[in-house]
């Protein structure tokens, strides 16, 4: 009868136990089966119990370094016998061997599963199957390491440059064995084969950056392209967290080391082609904060170059047209980088942040020149009568985006103020708008700025509506504007000549009846009579035809003397009317000289006024237009596009306001703290006047000096350059 | 609701001590969870409120019901002490309470569509020809017509064709049936007449009543409720069931005489009995004797010991025995082998089959010690804990067995629980213990034991004898510090004669250190 034997020992502990090494010899050569494949053959009952029993009987350990000795032989002998090839094959021999291995000590782990969770544990060994991965690490693998490592790069690498047919199977294989094997509390991986993948990486890409022979233009798609074949080639072979790694060293090695070549050589190409959607991908490549910083500042530098570059046009024959086209040049500058970064940039604070300062940088160049070319540009905006009130605002906008930028906000502030003056006195612009102007600056400089200008428009309100009472009261049989300044408010010099200007009497008698008037609602003013700021229309029929002729008072005033005199010299012309002098040469050269106006003939004809020549009306003027506009001449006519002596005045008056504001600030810092070194005080009064100028050192010593001798402060006896206030 | 159930009084006593391994053995048992005691309270209440966060964990994950829209399960949250507690049972989601339930019963869940063994030796086919493949013993088990169709088909025959009424849901039905998968939220009002149908002829007596209550009730919450209970009573109607089936395995087991080899009859006999094996358990009458006896088991179930499931998974001799027919399931006309119980104790192995047929716990304390030492190893851990669970549970123990050889067992299987109830026993008695030379002996093995341990510094034993002395007298460590031993005041009378018969206790143990020539 078929009999089934049962091969179990059976029993625990039994007493008659076997000794340990007829036990061994059962686990040993169960381990050379299990090897050989042949584990179907092993009862896992038989084993399971053997290693239990040796176990319990406190013989674990023993066991545990002979299943150790037998892992490190068989090693130790795959490694003899199949692994002393040299070619790629090595790689497919490792993995072989690395497969068997793990399969192996996947049977023998499962039979020694007591002595791991009663003698490792107990003992702090690691189990059995990643004993045997250990002794596979130290064996096989690191023995070959450099082998290996090297014919795993040199695949990678013929990936990168695209060669087909790279195994990434096998090389996935390899990074999952890595990957599985542990060394020094991390994995293979980790501590050895990546440091090196990464340093061959860096190798590989900066040979490629130092032999880089395309176009300096497409590097950045260049570098587009090798990323994107990088994450594909890696994505072959590696998992997304340790290629991530991989990825941070190519970008830093094409980006990040190589910026200096990105930034200085390629940035500016970039933008001087308008290459704008390779500057995006530039900006995307660079995102590494102080990559992007650089990037930033190269783009910056760039504009500030091009902005810099813009130069006047002095072909054009006024200084207000140079000034315009120069602010139009720029401000396109500014519009299109402004576009352009948004677009770079999404979303990103940082994107005008290099346009401003760019324009920063080419505003600070010839400061002055700046500030006075904006105000002569916003006075021909606002002058431009065509122009529709939004788009006005528009341009506006603009012009305040520059007057931010402006460091001599108080040379603009004067040319601004003269040339507000003259647009009121004229009517030549919208009052609307320059009151929106106003309101614009003072939101970006402050009251202080707005204080002149909104006096002024003050002022002509009033004397409108002081106008229209007086007329109604006063009857005047022709039209006039009567404009009551305060002089404060205005930036002009008092008139003050020793002897009262004598008026035709139709005038006289309407001033007089004006201060009669004005004197009654404002006991205690004084007012004195500006004619050189006024004009006059003035009707005359001359041989051929009528005119209306507008003209500065003063030459009005000489035109009427003509009403009932044929013929007078200059002198009496100059007794008569008691004009200064000065006025009275320019007006005269103005009516008698100035082709287009030559109302009076001069005897004798020549371009010099003096006492003796005569003047009598030129009847024989005519014009394309029945209304004439006279222009008063400056007296250096040649000097129209230079700095003429009236931009000499102001140049002085601006030195002596920044005078007054740095004293005043020094007196009020030191007033606050009573005693101060020189430098910090500096850096106060610095701060205090860099809305309206920048404070140059020389200016800040004479000023010290100056109050100083004034006794406002004092310098302390023992230390110079340590100041006092005195109360 | 109350029950004078003397089970659940004792889980609500665990539950406030936060024991645990006690809480998990009585679970076993088949104590309902989501009772109240006299005072209204349930066991999770009870655990939350004493701070017992493991125990927390346990009770939800055994199917203890916090819904936090009924006043007990407010009053669970409410009443947590601590805040991790708190978010334990706020996160937890009573939709998902359905999945949760007795290792026995996931265990059963697990094999409906296991891969690692893939046991299953039966199909089901309905008329229209759908299919699937089930474990013929379960379905046995589980159902009295499933067990007679089977008998009849004979054990070559596999496949089992349903009655034509069966509408083709009814194969989820009675998969998820009989292996205790969540079912009942998923049956609609339109199905329930024909699944009550053919429920009754299987004789599934749980899902029948469950479908005949149901039908009347509208009421969603009351549904609800009612799913929830009955879902709790197919567990426990599944265990008793598993119950008579491991009967009917110990019924069936074959005397056999290893020594003269055993007759493929007899296996034969074993294979087509009622009980559809899949291998044969060997357990001998003792240690010298060549009788013993195979028990007609199955491998979807022993596995739940890791020494078995690794036995059938990995590719050794064992494996070798089963083959597949074209329908992928087991060949049942081969040969399966035997494998060997490693223990020679009839008792206990019975009890061990029944842990793992239907995680029975209740074990004698006389046959603990032999469970522990086969549940250690067949790599059975919690079955561990619940035979050190009998042992330290049972006053009878130490009547035959010295508190030492309970240390030695306790060190050789590393059960702390023992080592604590060793060193809780001696310092009840100190006084006699501090006398024996084996004391002595044990300290020694418990200080050579710290040179490959290396956690402390300290021998763990005198360590734990310590902790169990201030027990004993109620002391706090923190006391005896600023107690003045010389004053007499009133009130610390009390107090002072704990303490001083802590001290002598105490220095009882420390004379004998010293005559040791030990210094802790």
């Amino acid at each position: 009868m078929f009999k089934i034997q049962i091969r179990s020992p059976g029993s625990l502990g039994a007493k008659s136990a076997p000794t340990f090494e007829d036990s061994w010899k059962i686990i040993e050569n169960a381990m050379a089966m299990i090897h050989e494949g042949r584990v179907s053959e092993l009862s896992f009952e038989v084993l399971f119990h053997v290693v239990y029993s040796l176990t319990l009987r406190k013989l674990g350990g023993e066991l545990y370094h002979r299943i150790g000795n037998a892992l490190e032989k068989k090693l130790r002998n795959v490694k003899a016998s199949s692994l002393n090839v040299t070619s790629t094959d090595l790689l497919l021999e490792i993995l072989r061997a690395w497969d068997n291995h793990c399969e192996s000590l996947r049977l023998i782990s499962d039979v020694t599963m007591y002595l791991d969770k009663v003698y490792c544990k107990d003992n702090r060994k690691p189990f059995v199957y990643d004993m045997g991965l250990g002794h596979f690490r130290d064996i096989i693998l690191k023995a070959s390491k450099d082998q290996v490592h090297s014919l795993m790069v040199r695949q990678i690498n013929d990936a990168r440059r695209g060669a087909v047919g790279t195994d990434f199977e096998t090389l996935k294989a390899l990074v999952g064995m890595m990957e599985t094997l542990t060394d020094s509390n991390d994995t293979y991986y980790i501590t050895e084969f990546e440091p090196f993948l990464l340093e061959k990486t860096r190798k590989f890409y900066k040979t490629f950056i130092d032999s880089y022979s395309g176009e300096i233009i497409s590097y950045p798609r260049e570098v587009q392209t090798l990323i994107e074949k990088e994450q594909e080639v890696d994505s072959k072979f590696l998992n997304q967290d340790v290629s991530i790694k991989i990825a941070k060293v190519v970008e830093s090695i094409l980006i990040s080391e190589n910026m200096h070549f990105v930034a200085e050589r390629v940035t500016p190409q970039l933008l001087e082609n308008n290459k704008f959607s390779d500057l995006k991908l530039l900006f995307a490549l660079c995102h590494a904060p102080t990559d992007n910083k650089k990037l930033w500042k190269q783009c910056s530098q760039y504009i500030s170059h091009e902005g810099i570059s813009i130069t006047e046009d002095f072909s054009l024959k006024k200084r207000a047209q140079v000034a315009v086209k120069w602010i139009t040049e720029i401000l396109e500058l500014k519009t299109k980088y402004e576009n352009l970064f948004k677009s770079v940039a999404e979303g990103e604070s940082t994107d005008l942040k290099a346009v401003n300062e760019a324009f920063s940088i080419i505003l600070a160049q010839n400061g002055k020149r700046n500030a006075e070319y904006l105000a002569v540009y916003i006075d021909f905006m606002l002058r431009s009568p065509s122009v529709a009130e939004d788009s006005m605002r528009v341009k506006l906008e603009e012009a305040i985006a520059i007057f931010k930028f402006l460091r001599e906000k108080d040379v603009f502030e004067k040319v601004y103020q003269q040339q507000l003056s003259k647009r009121l006195l004229q009517q030549r612009s919208s009052l609307k708008l320059e009151k929106h102007l106003v309101n614009r600056m003072k939101e970006e400089v402050g009251r202080s700025f707005a204080l002149k200008p909104e006096g002024m428009f003050r002022d002509m309100s009033i004397s409108q509506t002081n106008n229209s009472k007086f007329q109604q009261s006063y009857q005047v049989p022709y039209a006039f504007d009567i404009s009551v300044l305060t002089s404060a408010c205005w930036p002009f010099q008092q008139t003050s000549s020793e002897k009262e200007v004598v008026l035709p009497a139709s005038l006289e008698s309407l001033k007089l009846d004006y201060e009669n008037y004005y004197m009654k609602s404002y006991n205690g003013r004084v007012l004195s009579w500006a004619y050189h700021l006024g004009s006059l229309d003035v009707g005359f029929q001359f041989k051929k035809s009528y005119h209306v002729i507008t003209m500065p008072v003063y030459a009005a005033i000489i035109f009427m003397l003509f009403e009932d005199h044929e013929e007078f010299s200059m002198q009496e012309i100059k007794d008569l009317t008691n004009i200064p002098e000065h006025e009275l040469i320019r007006n005269l050269l103005t009516i008698a000289i100035a082709p287009k106006t030559r109302l009076l003939k001069k005897q004798p004809m020549n371009k010099k006024i003096l006492p003796s020549d005569r003047f009598r009306i030129n009847y024989s003027f005519s014009a394309p237009t029945t209304k004439v506009k006279v222009l008063a001449v400056l007296t250096k006519p040649e000097s129209d596009t230079q700095p003429s002596s009236r931009s000499n005045d102001v140049a002085q008056d601006l030195t002596n306001e920044r005078k007054r504001c740095v004293e005043a600030a020094i007196v009020r810092t030191l007033k606050s703290s009573q005693r101060m070194y020189f430098d910090p005080l500096f850096e106060l009064v610095r701060e205090a006047v860099a809305v309206r100028f920048q404070l140059d050192p020389g200016l800040f010593h004479k000023s010290v000096d100056k109050l100083v001798e004034r006794e406002y402060i004092q310098r302390d006896p023992d230390d110079g350059t340590f100041l006092h206030y005195l109360a | 609701m109350r029950t004078a159930d003397k089970n659940f009084e004792e889980l609500c006593y665990w539950c406030r001590i936060g024991d645990v391994e006690n809480v998990d053995r009585l679970i076993s048992k088949g104590v309902n969870l989501n009772d109240i005691d006299e005072f209204n309270n349930s066991p999770l209440f009870l655990a939350s409120l004493c701070g017992h966060e493991d125990l927390v964990n346990l009770l939800l994950k055994r199917g203890a019901i916090c819904d936090r829209d009924r006043h007990e399960g407010a009053r669970c949250v409410y009443g947590a002490l601590t805040d991790s507690i708190r978010n334990i049972l706020l996160n937890y989601d009573i939709s998902k309470a359905v999945d949760l339930k007795q290792p026995f019963a996931s265990h059963l869940s697990s094999q409906l569509n296991d891969q690692s063994i893939r046991g299953h030796d039966i199909m089901l086919k309905l008329a229209n020809g759908q299919h699937t493949r089930l474990h013929g013993f379960l379905l046995a088990a589980r159902s009295p017509y499933f067990a007679k169709q089977l008998q009849e088909l004979g054990s070559e025959h596999v496949t089992l064709d349903l009655p034509k009424e069966v509408p083709s849901v009814g194969l989820d039905i009675i998969s998820s049936y009989v292996y205790l998968v969540p079912l009942l939220h998923t049956i609609t009002d339109e199905e329930s007449e024909s699944i009550g149908h053919f429920s009754q002829l299987f004789g599934f007596a749980g899902l029948t009543e469950f479908l005949d209550k149901a039908k009347d009730i509208q009421d969603q919450v009351q549904i609800s409720k009612l799913v929830t209970e009955y879902q709790h009573n197919f567990i426990e109607e599944a265990r008793l069931q598993m119950q008579l089936f491991v009967e009917k395995i110990m019924d069936n087991k074959k005397t056999v005489n290893v020594a003269n080899g055993i007759s493929p009859d007899t296996l034969n006999s074993l294979k087509n009995g009622p009980t559809l094996p899949d291998v044969y358990l060997l357990v001998r009458s003792n240690e010298d004797s060549d009788i013993g006896f195979l028990y007609p088991c199955h491998r979807s179930i022993i596995i739940r010991s890791d020494y078995f499931r690794v036995m059938f998974t990995s590719p050794f001799d064992e494996t070798t025995f089963y083959y597949k027919t074209a329908d992928g399931l087991v060949d049942r006309s081969v040969d399966f082998p035997i494998v060997c119980f490693p223990i020679h104790d009839l008792h206990a192995a019975e009890l061990i089959l029944s842990y793992l047929y239907y995680d029975r716990t209740e074990i004698p304390w006389d046959v603990a010690l032999n469970v522990l030492r086969a549940a250690d190893a067949l790599l059975m851990e919690r079955l561990k804990t619940m035979a050190a669970v009998a042992i330290t549970q049972s006053s009878h123990f130490l009547e035959r067995y010295s508190v030492f050889e309970l240390l030695d067992v306790a060190w050789e299987f590393r059960v702390e629980r023992l080592e604590h109830h060793v060193a809780n026993t001696i310092a009840g008695d100190i006084e006699h213990y501090v006398s024996l030379p084996q004391l002595k002996d044990a300290i020694l093995r418990s200080s050579s034991m710290l040179k490959t341990r290396q956690e402390t510094d300290t021998i763990e034993l005198i360590d734990d004898i310590r902790y169990y002395l201030l027990k004993k007298y109620n002391v706090d460590a923190e006391d005896l510090d600023d107690f003045d031993w010389n004053e007499t005041n009133e009130g610390g009378l009390e107090l002072r004669t704990e303490v001083s018969m802590y001290k002598s206790d105490y220095q009882r143990l420390e004379n004998l250190l010293e005559k040791m020539n030990i210094n802790i």
